[in-house]
């Protein structure tokens, strides 16, 4: 219905011509949104990643939500929007010292993005602004259903 | 006062009405079938969707744009009560969506961007799970 995959390519302007010159000055304010926003889906890859590497117990709960990130990451990839670079993450903080404060902190790592993204909706294109606001919603349910197993 | 021309933001808000009115339809049915212990939570959200449906409505009409009515009825809502909740919200995940795509004003993104996470949420705590893409079945 909404053609979304496709749309995306055509979302950064500029055409074939003028790759990026340099990371730190993408080619139009969708591409800079894209590189803030991958970063932050790094972010809670990394983050899924030390908790289920400190609580394997955890995988059945965790692996979902994790999975969903990943596909986040490949939806914003580069190959898929045709811009930008990709960040490099910085080291996750160490896992806290039980599962129930790493499920804690997942839970508030969710909604942080989620408000992030929905607070950089308005500078998005159409296209992009759709894929940002569904991945925000994909987030705050991870919260919502790390807080009801609570 | 003369009605505007129809925009191309004025279809998507109409269907993600339309899907409000069904919704309120819907969790006022499943509110009187569930169980006790998830009745508050049917009735949470007849309350939502009657907020986001005026909302809807609201914004139609300060463009001058005559707001879709209910209909008269709706097909009963299937068994069991959480897949007919699922499907509800599903539906007007997917019509914020389409709002999204098309929306020219800033309100009409705040305001579908909010439903949508709302009803991805919601979907979520009937069923105990989320899709990675809310509002984007094609996605997977």
């Amino acid at each position: 219905m909404l053609g979304a995959t496709g749309a995306l390519a055509g979302c950064t302007g500029g055409g074939p011509s003028s790759p990026s010159p340099a990371p730190s000055t993408p080619a139009s304010p969708d591409a800079a949104l894209l590189v803030r926003v991958r970063a932050g889906e790094q972010e809670l890859v990394a983050a899924y990643e030390a908790a289920l590497a400190a609580y394997p117990a955890l995988h059945t709960r965790l692996a979902p939500a994790l999975a969903h990130h990943r596909k986040h990451l490949v939806a914003l990839s580069p190959a898929t929007t045709g811009s930008g670079t990709t960040p490099t993450p910085s080291a996750p903080p160490a896992p806290p010292a039980s599962a129930a404060r790493v499920l804690a902190r997942l839970r508030q790592a969710e909604s942080r993005r989620s408000e992030e993204l929905l607070g950089e909706l308005a500078s998005a294109g159409a296209p992009l602004r759709t894929l940002l606001a569904s991945v925000a919603a994909a987030e705050a349910a991870h919260a919502a259903l790390l807080e009801a197993d609570a | 006062m003369t009605p505007s021309p129809p925009t191309a933001a004025e279809e998507p808000l109409q269907r993600a009405l339309a899907g409000e009115h069904a919704a309120v339809w819907a969790y006022a049915a499943l509110a009187a079938l569930l169980p006790a212990d998830r009745s508050p939570e049917a009735l949470e959200a007849l309350a939502a969707h009657r907020q986001a449906r005026d909302a809807v409505e609201d914004l139609l009409r300060t463009r001058a744009i005559v707001p879709v009515a209910a209909e008269p009825a709706y097909a009963s809502p299937p068994a069991p009560p959480a897949v007919a909740a699922d499907r509800v919200e599903k539906r007007l995940a997917a019509a914020y969506a389409f709002v999204l795509s098309a929306a020219a004003e800033p309100e009409d993104v705040g305001l579908a961007a909010e439903q949508l996470r709302a009803c991805a949420v919601r979907a979520a705590l009937w069923t105990g799970a989320t899709a990675a893409f809310p509002g984007l079945p094609g996605r997977g």
